[in-house]
Parts: structure tokens; C-alpha cells; sequence
């Protein structure tokens, strides 16, 4: 590749992020705001819906940066004494594989 | 004066070792621009003998203390600058996931004043780096280990404290 070329498609990866950062707030930057959940989470477990309103009730806090997403994604914050008395709940590795995607309600741990 | 080395056929910027100078790794010259930071205004600086790629987010670099190996001082950049300078830079594909690890090895080092340092950079740069900055490290947190590099699990906690950090008012 000569470096007129690297130029041009450097500038052209630019543009892409140019874009993703207009997007930030509105549909392609849902994944960004996910991505950012997800990040600052210690533990991921996959549970269903029931234990999701269950969990919202005893007051742990909902959290909307999976809602933009399609098929949208519950996500729910708790404790870690609180993920370790789930039942039903599957423990997720903390990357973007299909166990992750695939999981439509998610409880996390944050970081201390 | 470059010697035991030649102008690469692929890519003029990068010199390799000739035939039988084993000892000698390839160089890769490029270029550092003060007046620009963006990668947008990364640019191509043509010459007959040298031509070289100014990319603009080399500018976050900040010349550290000079390591010695085997008497001969290695210029090395400082932390901060370092890892903003990985995290601006767009990657993508498996050599951007190996590229980004580097962040993490980085990381494994910084210090409170470097995490100083490097939100005072961080601060000093435009709405659409902080952004890709942010975005990279949520990536870079998520990303699977690769042979050879180091571990992102372990610095997890790192990532997100660092994110925490960048992303208060």
C-alpha cells in the first residue's frame, strides 16, 4: 500500500468514527452505550425476566444502555452477594461472544 | 547516514535489514507533526531519499526519560501520551485487538500521576477523540486475550476505573 493510499483510507476510518460519534445518542450508538455497560461491569449473568422484575422491585437499579438495541436488553444492577444467591442465572464471560449477545436480560456487578 | 539497511520494495518508509545483517531489526521511520493531533489530519510528507507518514495523533506523545540498553539511550515516549496515542489511533480486525492490547500491558505500569497526565491530555483533546478514546477502552475491555500479548482480564478493573475516570462531568 503506497502512502497516498494509507492516507486515504486512514482519513477514510475517520469519517466512519466521525459518524459514530453523531451516532452517539442516537441508533448505531447503542452499541457504544452497551459496550460502556458492560465495561464497567465485574460479572455478567444471564437471567430471565421474571428475576429481573424481582430484582428491580427489591430496589437494585435498571439501567437503559441496552434498550437501544434490537432485540432490546434488560439490564439490571446488583450486588455481589446478591448475584451469588441467583438462582437460574447463568454466569457470562465478560466478552462480546454469542453466550453474551444472546442473552436477553442481563444482571451485572459492578466494579468496587 | 543509514547503514546495514535498505528502503523496503513494499513500503518506502520502512527500512530492512540487508541480506546478512541478522542482528539488525527493520525500522519504520515516521513522522510527528506538533501543529496537528487529529488523525483526520494525518498526512503524507513526500522526499526522494525519505518519504514518511506524519500521523497526527503522534503529537500525544510526550518524550519520556531515555531507557539504556547496552550503552546506546533509547528515546521512549512517557505513559500517559502512550496510551491515548493507542486508543485515538482507529484499528480494526485482529491486528487492531493485538494493537489495543497494548494499552493493557501500558496500564499494568501507570501510576496515579500518569492517570493525572493523562486526563489532563485527555481533557485538552476534541469531543470526537474523547469519544473514540472511550469508546476504544469499552472495546479493549471486552476483547478476547491473544498468544503473546497481555491479558486484558486481569486489568478489567483498570479499564473500567480509567473509563469512570474520563467519563465524569
Amino acid at each position: 500500500m503506497t502512502h497516498a493510499e494509507r492516507v486515504k483510507h486512514i482519513h477514510a476510518r475517520v469519517r466512519i468514527q466521525r459518524w459514530e460519534f453523531r451516532q452517539r445518542r442516537l441508533a448505531h450508538g447503542a452499541w457504544h452505550r452497551f459496550r460502556l455497560a458492560l465495561a464497567a461491569a465485574r460479572e455478567a449473568h444471564a437471567i430471565d425476566e421474571p428475576t429481573f422484575a424481582a430484582l428491580v422491585a427489591e430496589g437494585f437499579a435498571p439501567d437503559d444502555r441496552g434498550k437501544g438495541l434490537e432485540p432490546a436488553r434488560d439490564i439490571v444492577w446488583i450486588t455481589a452477594d446478591r448475584a451469588a444467591r441467583l438462582t437460574d442465572a447463568t454466569p457470562l464471560a465478560m466478552r462480546l461472544d454469542a453466550a453474551m449477545l444472546g442473552a436477553r436480560v442481563l444482571a451485572l456487578v459492578a466494579f468496587e | 547516514m543509514i547503514q546495514q539497511l535498505e528502503q523496503s520494495a513494499d513500503e518506502p518508509s520502512v527500512w530492512v535489514p540487508r541480506a546478512l545483517c541478522s542482528l539488525v531489526i527493520e525500522v519504520n521511520f515516521i513522522g510527528q507533526d506538533p501543529a496537528i493531533v487529529d488523525p483526520m489530519e494525518t498526512y503524507e510528507k513526500p522526499d526522494d531519499r525519505l518519504p514518511l507518514m506524519v500521523f497526527g495523533p503522534l503529537s500525544l506523545l510526550i518524550a519520556g526519560t531515555p531507557i539504556v540498553v547496552d550503552g546506546m539511550r533509547i528515546p521512549v515516549p512517557r505513559l500517559a501520551g502512550s496510551v491515548l496515542e493507542k486508543l485515538v489511533t482507529d484499528r480494526t480486525g485482529e491486528k487492531g485487538d493485538r494493537d489495543l492490547l497494548v494499552v493493557i500491558g501500558l496500564l499494568s505500569m501507570i501510576t496515579d500521576a500518569d492517570y493525572d497526565e493523562l486526563q489532563h491530555i485527555y481533557d485538552a483533546t476534541s469531543p470526537e477523540l474523547r469519544h473514540a478514546i472511550r469508546s476504544n477502552l469499552a472495546i479493549l475491555s471486552l476483547i478476547d486475550a491473544r498468544p503473546g500479548m497481555p491479558d486484558p482480564r486481569p486489568q478489567r478493573a483498570a479499564v473500567a476505573r480509567l473509563l469512570a475516570r474520563l467519563e465524569a462531568p
